[in-house]
């Protein structure tokens, strides 16, 4: 250990030592070590490393937000939201296995069913709009989106399906995650997740073809 | 290729093949009919291209995420106060903490009152600060009037904060886990009876809540005479030590 004394002046000891965490003398963040895993920050950060959730914050904050965004409906709930997910992370203790996506979504997730159970009115907002749908065969995609949809009429429209199926379309086309990946997330068999989602692509042209022919 | 075998294909196995759940052998056999089908091809490449029209639309939303966070959420850095200390001159006033007497909120860079008589006290101001923003939080030492050494330990919460250790122009910050050291040495003598000021940097974490109160406690103030006295102070570690 190095030491060194000038007079009464203060002087560092321990200079030339292996920086430990949490440890940052220039001011900046240690944790940059983008290469690193998912797995390998999260571990770093149960280890006591805080900061190193910092780095999975932003790997996520933005599919997080608008996760949450698309689910909740607006940008104050999923502003909530997404700190929520994060603060839950950081309470956590420990974290097993190799699927921090899915964890983090699955988190998210909870969160966000939180904050609609709070929405009583929305549920049965929801569930009008699915009685008043037309009961026809769903278009096919080639036939809704030959006709110029905009992003706030799908923005809309998928807003307008049920929370069970918002999910599982909000998941499957926010990060393209395949349907394993999903079944991860949300703890239900395969064929749930494929069941919800062809029933919200259904109900999702419907809506579209609806909204054009009206 | 059979009618059957497109309808098939169209009515549930093409949605499920692009989803990514179907095994590897059922996900191949319709790979080969799409290369072989053009109608087939046709739907596909339309699921394909929803697939993406959806995507777009769901990720519209985070674009409007930035201007809300620079705007919208505040975190409080709150004020704690401590014991107030008497100097024994030349023996440390002792290692033992002290604990928090009163927490107020004043609005920027504004130093507390503390009173008028001569004991020395450490008093931390408040700041207001959004997520991910490096901010100074004042720290001002009263009353050390004379050779002073002072040493004030604060505790803080790393999930909120991180505190940038090292030197600053009149001492030290070291960090350890949770805890702040803070080590100042008057060469000559502090004559300046409204006190040292002392900046102590801090980033506000990305992930702290919005509204959020970060409390700073001091849990030790310690002051002695610093003739004779010589300081080590390790900003990797926290440790001060009095040689």
């Amino acid at each position: 250990m190095k030491s060194t004394e000038v007079g009464v002046d203060l002087v560092y000891i321990g200079e030339n030592e292996e920086c430990g965490t949490p440890c940052h003398p220039d001011g900046k963040m240690n944790h940059e070590a983008m290469e690193k895993t998912d797995s390998d920050i999260l571990r770093v950060f149960f280890a006591g490393d805080q900061g190193a959730l910092e780095t999975i914050f932003r790997r996520y904050e933005v599919r997080i937000y608008a996760y949450c965004r698309n689910i909740l409906g607006n940008r104050e709930d999923a502003e909530d939201a997404l700190q929520e997910t994060f603060l839950r992370i950081s309470r956590q203790r420990s974290f097993e296995g190799d699927r921090v996506q899915a964890w983090i979504y699955r988190i998210a997730l909870n969160v966000c069913r939180s904050h609609l159970r709070k929405r009583a009115s929305r549920i049965s907002r929801e569930l009008r709009s699915e009685d008043t749908l037309p009961q026809t065969p769903a278009p096919t995609p080639a036939q809704v989106y030959a006709k110029q949809v905009t992003e706030n009429e799908v923005s809309k429209a998928i807003s307008a399906l049920p929370e069970i199926q918002r999910e599982v379309i909000v998941l499957k086309y926010l990060d393209h995650l395949k349907t394993p990946e999903i079944v991860d997330i949300l703890e239900v068999s395969l064929s749930t997740v494929e069941g919800r989602l062809r029933q919200g692509r259904e109900k999702l042209r419907r809506i579209l073809i609806g909204s054009k022919e009206r | 290729m059979n009618r059957l075998t497109c309808d098939q294909v169209r009515d549930n196995l093409l949605e499920r093949w692009l989803d990514g759940g179907l095994d590897p052998e059922t996900a191949g056999s319709i790979r080969d009919h799409v290369e072989s089908c053009a109608e087939c091809l046709q739907e596909k490449e339309a699921l394909e291209a929803e697939a993406e029209i959806l995507h777009g639309a769901l990720m519209r939303v985070a674009e409007e995420r930035r201007p809300s966070l620079n705007t919208a959420k505040v975190v409080n850095i709150s004020i704690v106060q401590p014991l107030r200390r008497r100097i024994l001159r030349p023996v440390w006033l002792g290692l033992a903490a002290s604990f928090v007497l009163a927490m107020v909120f004043v609005s920027w860079e504004k130093i507390i009152p503390t009173g008028t008589n001569d004991l020395p006290t450490v008093e931390l101001a408040s700041v207001e600060a959004k997520p991910g923003d490096q901010v100074i939080i004042p720290v001002r030492a009263k009353n050390l009037v004379g050779l002073c050494g002072l040493k004030a330990r604060i505790r803080f919460d790393s999930r909120f904060l991180e505190v940038q250790a090292g030197g600053e122009s009149l001492g030290q910050i070291g960090v350890k886990g949770n805890e702040i050291t803070i080590a100042a040495l008057s060469a000559d003598g502090w004559r300046d009876s409204d006190g040292i000021a002392f900046k102590l940097p801090v980033t506000v974490r990305q992930t702290v809540p919005p509204k959020t109160v970060i409390n700073l406690e001091i849990v030790a103030v310690d002051v002695t005479d610093s003739r004779n006295i010589k300081m080590e102070a390790s900003p990797r570690d926290g440790s001060i030590h009095i040689l």
